[in-house]
């Protein structure tokens, strides 16, 4: 019936409608009882009781007229009388009205009774006053007093079965009164229970749709899509129902175009991730490992469900996780492992990916094979080792040869002779430095020259490096002096290998700087670094240059007969410069002068 | 007339020290090897000994080693020369107990310098 009805208000407003029309149900029987019981009252009331007042009245005239005859017995003739014939007049009328009133079955008899024994009543009374007086008390007591008594108990039987009556109706109208009691309540219980039911019948069917509807709501809260809500009515909870379909319809299409978006990504990235052919690995902030790249797995032999191990397990190499944990930038880092017996280098780079909040989420840790670059830089190294050796022992039996000519230890030697050998000792000579900056220059290289660090004063290190040029610039007319450095510059440095650079540095100045010439050579603290700088006023390097000049056996002017270098010094300086976390470059304008920086930090760091 | 046993395999390098020393005033043996190097100081027991490391056969620690278990050369004054010249090659000699090292390149005052140091009176009969 409720499915018919179409809004919500309806369904409520019938339900409302079927409660009033049991309550007024309820209210007619009721009223009708309350009627009927009232009724019966009534009955009682008028019928019953007027016949009582007829009869009593009845008796009370009929005594009136016992005493009239009195009267007349006692020789007041015409009072008693007038007395008598007007509560005859009384009692008839009374009489008149109980037969008028007649509701009992055998009243009529009762009355027919009455009727007859006064008709001989009132023959009697006429009879009375017909005989003589001194025979009238005899008449009395005989005749009329027989009768009087016969009447007067015809009155109270009619009084009687009257007040009978009235007893039973009192009975039964009581005992009606109790039926309508226990009826109403029968019947207002089984409103109430009907009612109940149907309330409970109403608020299921509107409750059922909302619980479900709710039900629906939550899950889909929780990311469940794959759920419709089944609701037949077609009240206002029906198209609340269809629009959240509608609604979830839209979210699974949503959802999957989400979803599909990020299994491309995902699939994306793993694919990039899986070809990188370095092994990569991924860490959490506990530093357990979450993800391996195939060849990181491959590597260190880990299944996909073992991982989850912490980083330690993998590589054990406390002092690369500090680092990973430590710092916010990246880094960058050389680490040998032996993974099954075989000797590996790594490259190692690290980046951390931050949450909106900048914490820290993950790190990504690249780890680039070089065993074989390393390898072949040791070979370089070996070789360039072993071949200045070879150099070194020709070289001296040159060089003591030449000596010895030149000396003339074994014979006199004419000019053009001299002048020859002089040429060949130079070259000879530079041969010599050149295999010795080689040797440097791999021994640094390879990591077999040890820096010696320490806490180091700048201002000392540069005066003390000044010195051996003093009587050389003197000679060459060049200006060096030191540009006012500040008391208490110290770094974190390799003193003599710092005084090695800015010696090269001032020996290079010198070379490049002609005749009345100045050279100054400054330093000063620039945050966490010292930065020391040699300026000339000499010939300048071009721009194309400039970027070269740090690299092995570069000059700026090849051609320059008095240029005297080996080519290495830069790059020499570099890799110390380098070796100390440093940076080294130069500023420099052809024709003007160049001006050389180096800076290396003022505090003990990891290298 | 000081007595200086030259070891050394190459013997460009031999030709120019014997002259260098010979024109120095002292007598001067060569040997090109250890083994014979050895043989040689045992026979003609020098005052200096001058020795490379990187020798054939049997390297120039160990013919410091051999020449220090012997009786007549126990006492004689080894100086190194050698073009290898690491730390530890260094720190190897002083170690052994050499009385010098000279690094290749050598120049000549250097050398001569060194040897006099360890041979008072050496060049007096020129």
């Amino acid at each position: 019936m409720f499915d018919k009805v179409k809004t919500l208000k309806g369904k409520i407003f019938i339900g409302y409608l079927l409660v009033v029309f049991i309550l007024i149900m309820v209210s007619l029987w009721a009223i009708n009882n309350f009627i009927n019981l009232s009724d019966s009252i009534n009955n009682i009331m008028v019928e019953n009781y007027q016949s009582i007042k007829a009869s009593e009245s009845m008796i009370e005239s009929l005594e009136r007229q016992d005493s009239a005859m009195l009267m007349i017995l006692n020789g007041h003739n015409s009072e008693g009388r007038k007395t008598f014939r007007e509560n005859e007049q009384e009692f008839l009328k009374w009489l008149a009205r109980a037969e008028d009133n007649i509701t009992i079955k055998g009243e009529s008899n009762y009355i027919k009774e009455i009727n007859r024994n006064y008709t001989s009543y009132l023959e009697l009374f006429n009879d009375f006053n017909g005989i003589e007086s001194n025979q009238k008390r005899d008449f009395y007591y005989t005749e009329i007093m027989n009768n009087f008594y016969k009447l007067k108990n015809s009155i109270r039987d009619l009084r009687a079965i009257n007040q009978d009556t009235m007893v039973k109706a009192q009975k039964k109208a009581d005992s009606r009164a109790n039926r309508a009691i226990i009826s109403t309540l029968a019947i207002s219980v089984a409103a109430i229970i009907i009612a109940l039911i149907f309330g409970f019948y109403l608020s299921n069917i509107i409750l059922k749709p909302i619980k479900r509807l709710k039900n629906a709501v939550q899950s889909v809260a929780e990311r469940n899509f794959n759920q419709k809500i089944d609701v037949k009515s077609s009240d206002e909870i029906g198209e609340l129902a269809t629009e959240f379909n509608n609604m979830i319809e839209r979210l699974q299409e949503y959802e999957k175009i989400n979803i599909n978006k990020l299994v491309e990504e995902r699939d994306k990235s793993e694919a990039i991730v899986n070809n990188i052919t370095s092994p990569l690995l991924v860490t959490n902030n506990d530093n357990k490992v979450t993800m391996m790249n195939q060849t990181a797995k491959d590597l260190f032999d880990i299944k996909e469900e073992e991982l989850n191990i912490h980083f330690l397990e993998i590589i054990n190499n406390e002092e690369l996780l500090k680092k990973l944990t430590n710092r916010d930038e990246e880094i960058d880092q050389t680490i040998d492992l032996e993974i099954n017996d075989k000797e590996y280098h790594f490259k190692v780079s690290s980046n951390s990916v931050f949450d909106e909040e900048g914490n820290r989420k993950y790190t990504v840790t690249i780890m680039e094979d070089v065993t074989k670059l390393k390898e072949i830089d040791d070979m370089k190294s070996d070789f360039v080792s072993t071949v200045s050796h070879e150099f070194r022992t020709p070289l001296t039996s040159m060089n003591m040869s030449l000596n010895m000519l030149l000396g003339e230890d074994v014979g006199e030697i004419n000019e053009e002779q001299r002048e020859l050998l002089e040429a060949t000792s130079e070259d000879c000579e530079r041969l010599n430095n050149l295999v010795d900056d080689l040797l440097d220059l791999s021994k640094i290289e390879s990591g077999k020259i040890k820096m010696e660090f320490g806490k180091t004063d700048v201002k000392k290190v540069i005066n003390s490096t000044m010195k051996p040029f003093e009587n050389q610039v003197k000679e060459e007319n060049i200006q060096l002096k030191e540009d006012n450095i500040e008391e208490g510059l110290i770094a974190w440095a390799d003193s003599n290998k710092i005084s090695w650079v800015i010696s090269n540095l001032i020996g290079n100045a010198i070379r490049y700087t002609p005749e009345d010439g100045k050279i100054s050579v400054g330093a000063r603290r620039t945050g966490s670094n010292i930065e020391v700088y040699v300026e000339d006023t000499g010939i300048g390097i071009s721009e194309e240059y400039q970027d070269k000049i740090f690299d092995k056996f570069v000059r700026a002017n090849n051609n320059d007969d008095s240029a005297s270098g080996t080519g290495l010094g830069l790059a020499i300086s570099r890799e110390i410069i380098e070796a100390h976390n440093g940076s080294i470059w130069v500023d420099s304008k052809e024709g003007e002068g160049s001006k050389f920086y180096f800076r290396i930090p003022r505090y003990r760091h990891v290298v | 007339m000081s007595k200086i046993l030259v070891v050394d395999d190459a013997k460009n390098i031999l030709l120019v020290l014997r002259m260098s020393l010979e024109k120095a005033g002292y007598e001067v043996i060569t040997a090109m090897d250890g083994i014979t190097a050895l043989e040689k100081a045992q026979d003609l027991d020098p005052d200096l000994i001058l020795l490379d490391i990187l020798l054939p056969k049997m390297n120039g620690f160990l013919v410091f080693e051999a020449l220090k278990d012997e009786t007549t050369t126990a006492e004689t004054p080894v100086i190194f020369i050698s073009a290898k010249a690491e730390d530890e090659d260094l720190e190897k000699a002083r170690e052994l107990g050499a009385a010098d090292f000279l690094i290749k390149p050598v120049k000549q005052e250097q050398l001569l310098e060194t040897v006099e140091k360890y041979l008072e009176g050496g060049n007096e009969n020129e």
